[in-house]
């Protein structure tokens, strides 16, 4: 859709050779300037009102043509000062699940103009059009597929804007610092026909509820640990201690499971450490090369999602899009 | 991949600013509303405002079925009307209709650019058809109207608030200003490289190649202008001002024609500017109004001094082409001071026998005289000739006879029958300048003087203020010229016999109370009474002018002698060589600068907020007036301490001002 001719590659030589940064300035070190599409056309235009103007000998012909003409070449510089002093930062990013979009949070402001008609996006797809207003800041999330589980590290974002007239664009190739980590998508994996799970799962629900130390709710609990059958029958607000045995844990290893595949193997680990974790019981990760002791919790989940997520891979920059 | 249209599909197309896009069509309509079928002005404004109808009002666009049905609809009717002579006008006509019929199914960004890149070529092309201010100015607002749709399409979804985006627009026509003045002055004019012929046919005004008793006085219905002419020097007075048109020497015994005219005149309708030439100071410059044929109006004596004049036989000219538009074209004075003056009322030498210039031609053409009708005249002169054996005696009496017999001009003359002459000279005795014109020369002609008849215009009004005259279509007369062995070519004018009144005052006084003088008019004739309002018309007239010299007209003749004049304007006391060098020198130096200054702003614009600027200036210009420089890494707060601590206690103020100017400035948001 856009031209893409030398300066568009030249640009994006640029981009590769520079460095990851968590926040950009637009200026002329970093703004690509080149007369669009459209512009071409209308420099077409141009050049056939000026022959109109020479065959007809029309003064007026004449001073139209330089009209548009010298609004062509103002727009070039409107196009620049639009993009210039563009401040483009990362902003705090979410996880998210593989199949999933995963989100990009860029935050957007300039302090010296207003940037109108920014069209936002990586590798020239999925531009999304927004503006900026001067002295305002605006987070723009960038939904981005997640098909694979990984770090995903932002790739070169593009922004760019054909504002005035659309007879110039002005882009940028950023490498924006922005990572989101995506795990593992959670699928039902069948696990009871290799002995022990289902049981250890019924017995450990058995222990639970008999085991759990309770005390009264004080301020500051977590409400995750309320006891809400002790509410309707007691009447008043009953949490599950904070350290519990360890002996009622599960522990989800990697033999567990009959899928084939590493990947289905992690999707049915995902799954049911998700599982687990609504359920507000104690696991275990142990899959090669990682070893995660029971424990619960948001933190613990995280972790062991993380690991999950990471797994065969370094734990570095590992996916790229 | 997802493209993000599929997920919005109708984001775009609502974001259109319709309504604007309708009001281009209809301003673009008007704008070519003078030289396009009345049926396609209507037609294509009444699809416009369905289509637009369809959209805002029910919401949808129009049926796939009913447009395809408009398409074939009026493309018929469209070749039908045009057939197919190509011409410029023929085209316009064409893409207004498309561009209109696109209007209904426009769908993209894309389809919206194009088709307002359309309206912006057609605006520019109406140039060639009207060129007056009032057109200009809505061609401005086309202008400002295309801008702004392009302007919504890629300013995002900011459309409701107007405001910040349409100021990048005046700001893109404020800088745009000097550099269209620049461009406009100074682009080199080049020659035409080929033509099309604008219009395919088209009504011609004023003046006709063949003259019948009666035709001039169709004329003075009319208040239109036919030129205006300025004089570099005193201009004849106004008796003398005979704009000579079109010599007529072919008589049929009823009307004049020219016997030589548009035989060697290309017809082929085009602009041709032409060149100025200098031959001396005594000239005048003649503004023509669009009449669509080739006569030019001079005065007697006088050369042609533009490139687009031609000289022809019998001293007339002819412009190369036609005039399709206001053409200008300036002619010298070859003013002698005349020896010898004829003994005749109203005579007046135009050529004397030893000057020969022009295409010379055979005296037989201008002793062509018709004998099957008419017949009292020719008696009648048989018997002159023998009273008055004499040229200039015959001429005399000839003369004397429209004022002394009762001989009456008006602008409605009895209907003549077969005998024109006959029943005008002997029975009727009324009629206009055309019937005393060619009573005259048919007269002259059958007692063997060569003589012809001339239609051009006589007198004009003058603008004081300007210092020009405005001739107006009611100014036309005819007048005779004969040949006298001793003298050569004599001017007559029977009419200033019979009404002096019409060459001294004008055709309004001549004529008085009788009426006929712009009885077609009433508006004009209204206008040219009340003298306020005629004070208005004239300042109109005068601004019209210059708009059309300045402007319009303005060639590479103009462009040169501007150039010249800023030249010696500049540097009086230079020679040439020395003036190329600085203006060269001058330009590179604007443009180095022109270069600097924008990167020095590009590389501050982004970083620092207006505060913060403001800021750095004062610390630049504390530290060349006081010699305190704040250290890397102080901070604004401390360096007013150390500044307050020194002795400039003045200084310390105001840097405490902006100081906390600036703090507010870093803090508050």
């Amino acid at each position: 859709m856009k031209f893409s001719l030398l300066p568009e590659s030249i640009s994006r030589w640029l981009s590769d050779k520079s460095s990851r940064n968590n926040q950009f300035t637009l200026s002329q070190n970093n703004i690509y300037i080149f007369p669009s599409k459209m512009g071409f056309v209308f420099v077409l235009l141009i050049v056939l009102m000026l022959l109109t103007a020479i065959n007809y000998q029309s003064s007026l012909i004449y001073m139209f043509t330089f009209f548009i003409g010298a609004v062509f070449f103002v727009s070039i510089l409107l196009c620049f000062l639009n993009m210039n002093g563009l401040c483009v930062s990362s902003y705090q990013t979410l996880e998210c699940f593989e199949g999933d979009l995963r989100a990009h949070a860029v935050e957007l402001s300039n302090i010296s103009e207003s940037s109108f008609g920014l069209r936002l996006g990586v590798d020239k797809h999925l531009l999304n059009e927004i503006s900026v207003i001067k002295n305002t800041k605006y987070v723009h999330n960038l939904l981005l597929p997640a098909d694979k589980r990984g770090l995903h590290v932002l790739d070169r974002l593009r922004i760019e804007s054909s504002f005035p007239f659309g007879f110039i664009i002005a882009w940028t190739w950023l490498k924006l610092d922005s990572r989101v980590l995506v795990f593992p998508k959670p699928i039902e994996g069948d696990r009871s026909q290799y002995g022990g799970g289902a049981a250890s799962k019924g017995n450990s629900r058995f222990l639970l509820e008999d085991l759990t130390e309770l005390k009264s709710y004080q301020q500051g609990d977590s409400t995750l640990r309320i006891v809400w059958k002790q509410l309707a029958a007691k009447d008043q607000l009953i949490i599950r201690n904070r350290d519990q045995g360890v002996s009622d844990s599960t522990w989800l290893t990697w033999d567990l499971y009959a899928a084939s595949s590493t990947e289905r193997k992690l999707q049915h680990l995902c799954f049911d450490i998700l599982d687990i974790h609504r359920k507000q019981q104690a696991y275990g990760l142990d899959i090669p090369g990682v070893l995660i002791k029971p424990s619960k919790g948001e933190l613990h989940k995280r972790k062991c999602l993380k690991a999950l997520a990471l797994f065969g891979l370094d734990a570095e920059g590992s996916q790229n899009g | 991949m997802v493209k993000p249209d599929s997920l919005k599909p109708h984001a775009h197309f609502l974001s259109y600013p319709f309504s604007v896009l309708l009001s281009i069509i209809l301003l673009q309509l008007l704008s070519h509303y003078n030289h396009s079928p009345l049926w396609l002005v209507l037609f294509t404004a009444s699809i416009a405002c369905y289509g637009f109808f369809t959209y805002k009002v029910i919401a949808k666009r129009v049926v796939a079925s009913i447009r395809t049905m408009l398409v074939i609809l009026s493309v018929g009717i469209f070749f039908l009307y045009f057939k197919v002579n190509f011409s410029v006008d023929m085209a316009v006509s064409f893409l207004l209709l498309t561009s209109t019929l696109k209007f209904l199914e426009l769908k993209g960004k894309k389809d919206v650019t194009m088709f307002v890149y359309i309206m912006l070529y057609l605006s520019a092309v109406s140039f060639l058809f009207v060129q007056s201010f009032i057109h200009a100015m809505l061609q401005f607002i086309l202008i400002l109207a295309c801008l702004y749709v392009l302007l919504c399409l890629n300013s995002g979804h900011y459309l409701s608030r107007f405001q910040a985006p349409l100021s990048s627009l005046f700001k893109a026509i404020f800088i745009a200003g000097p550099i269209v003045l620049v461009c406009f002055l100074f682009f080199p004019r080049i020659a035409p490289l080929w033509s099309i012929p604008i219009k395919a046919q088209s009504a011609t005004t004023g003046m006709t190649n063949y003259m019948s008793p009666g035709d001039i006085a169709v004329l003075a219905q009319s208040s239109e202008r036919a030129f205006r002419a300025t004089f570099s020097l005193q201009a004849p007075e106004k008796k003398d001002l005979y704009w000579r048109g079109l010599v007529l020497d072919y008589f049929d015994g009823r009307s004049w024609r020219s016997s030589s005219s548009s035989s060697t005149h290309q017809s082929f309708n085009k602009v041709d500017l032409g060149d100025l030439y200098d031959h001396g100071d005594d000239y005048y410059e003649v503004m023509l109004e669009p009449s669509n044929q080739p006569w030019v109006y001079v005065l007697e004596p006088s050369r042609a001094s533009s490139s687009n004049v031609l000289a022809k036989e019998a001293r007339q000219f002819q412009l190369k082409t036609d005039a399709i538009q206001s053409t200008r074209y300036k002619m010298t004075f070859k003013r002698s001071v005349s020896n010898s003056r004829p003994a005749i009322p109203t005579a007046e030498v135009v050529q004397d026998n030893t000057k020969r210039n022009g295409v010379e031609r055979s005296l037989l053409d201008d002793l062509q005289a018709p004998l099957t009708s008419n017949h009292r005249t020719q008696q009648y002169i048989q018997n002159l000739l023998i009273s008055f054996p004499k040229n200039i005696d015959l001429i005399n009496h000839l003369m004397k006879m429209f004022s002394e017999q009762p001989y009456f001009y008006t602008l409605k003359p009895p209907v003549l029958g077969e005998n024109v002459v006959d029943e005008f000279l002997f029975d009727t005795k009324q009629g206009f300048c055309a019937h005393y014109a060619s009573s005259l020369a048919y007269m002259l002609r059958l007692a063997n003087i060569p003589a012809r008849v001339i239609a051009g215009y006589q007198g004009g009004e003058y603008n004081k203020q300007s210092d020009y005259y405005i001739i107006h279509q009611y100014d036309a007369h005819a007048w005779v010229e004969a040949k006298l062995p001793d003298l050569g070519w004599v001017r007559l004018d029977p009419t200033a016999m019979v009404a002096p009144d019409r060459i001294l005052s004008g055709l309004d006084d001549a004529v008085g109370e009788q009426g006929g003088f712009l009885d077609g008019s009433p508006v004009a004739s209204a206008v040219l009474k009340i003298s306020g309002l005629n004070w208005l018309r004239l300042r109109v007239d005068e601004f019209n002018y210059k708009w059309q010299k300045l402007v319009v007209n303005y060639g590479n003749d103009e462009q040169q002698s501007l150039i010249k004049k800023i030249f010696t304007g500049l540097f009086p006391n230079t020679d040439s060589l020395l003036r190329v060098a600085i203006v060269i020198g001058g330009l590179f130096a604007l443009l180095i600068s022109m270069i600097l200054s924008f990167l020095w702003y590009k590389r501050y614009a982004g970083r620092y907020s207006n505060v913060e600027k403001a800021y750095l200036v004062w610390l630049y210009i504390l530290a060349r007036l006081s010699g305190l420089k704040r250290m890397t890494g102080e901070t604004p707060n401390s360096f007013l301490v150390r500044v307050q601590s020194s002795s400039h206690w003045r200084l310390a103020k105001i840097t405490e001002k902006v100081t906390a100017k600036l703090e507010q400035d870093q803090y508050q948001i």
